[in-house]
């Protein structure tokens, strides 16, 4: 394999590597988010979402509150 | 994903139990750069489950500053540092109480979660016996 070939071939192979990252990126960023059936839809919380999310935990009184904290990777 | 699957474990051992579930996913690694996908989401497929997405770790922060207004009353010595991020953490409440400004004590919380499974376990159960009602 002759320099230029070697360069070309690296070339395309970096290519391919930075379209699969970026796919891979842009799937994980803005894929569509499902929770499972009989769930309410994934709430995302702002500043202004607090008074919202104790609302939610108030309107279970009555019932045992679970709440855990997790991080998504 | 293993909190989340353990936690989805334990509550399926108490199918009929009246619970309200609040699950906040927040970043806390370097990989979390978005939301849980579907794939994680679905680990946790208890109908009694509310998910929420917290970018901005808005509730970690309040849960930190309720603790610090009275550390004794949810069982700690001192302080935590104000940026303290409440992560990977179960929180069990009983049937009365009520969120007003400050979180109120749970009856029992403990983590990691994949870890505290018997712990919560025993603390559903205690929360559920009759003579709690």
């Amino acid at each position: 394999m002759t320099t230029r070939s070697a360069a070309k071939a690296a070339g395309v192979v970096g290519a391919v590597a930075i379209v699969l990252f970026g796919a891979a990126f842009a799937w994980v960023r803005y894929s569509p988010r499902r929770v499972p059936p009989g769930q309410p839809p994934l709430s995302t919380l702002g500043p202004g979402s607090l008074a919202e999310f104790r609302d939610a935990f108030n309107a279970g009184e009555g019932s045992i509150r679970v709440l855990a904290m997790l991080s998504p990777t | 994903m293993r909190g989340a699957s353990a936690l989805d474990d334990l509550l399926a051992e108490f199918p009929d139990a009246p619970l309200r579930v609040q699950v906040v996913w927040e970043p806390v690694l370097k990989t979390d750069i978005a939301p849980p996908v579907t794939r994680v989401l679905a680990a946790l497929d208890d109908r009694r489950v509310r998910q929420y997405w917290d970018p901005g770790r808005v509730i970690s922060e309040d849960l930190i500053r309720s603790m610090n207004q009275n550390p004794t009353a949810y069982g700690r010595e001192e302080a935590l540092p104000p940026d303290f991020i409440a992560w990977d953490v179960v929180a069990v409440f009983a049937r009365t109480v009520r969120w007003e400004r400050d979180l109120p004590p749970p009856v029992h919380y403990d983590g990691p979660v994949a870890n505290a499974v018997d712990t919560t376990r025993k603390a559903l159960k205690d929360a559920l016996a009759p003579e709690s009602q």
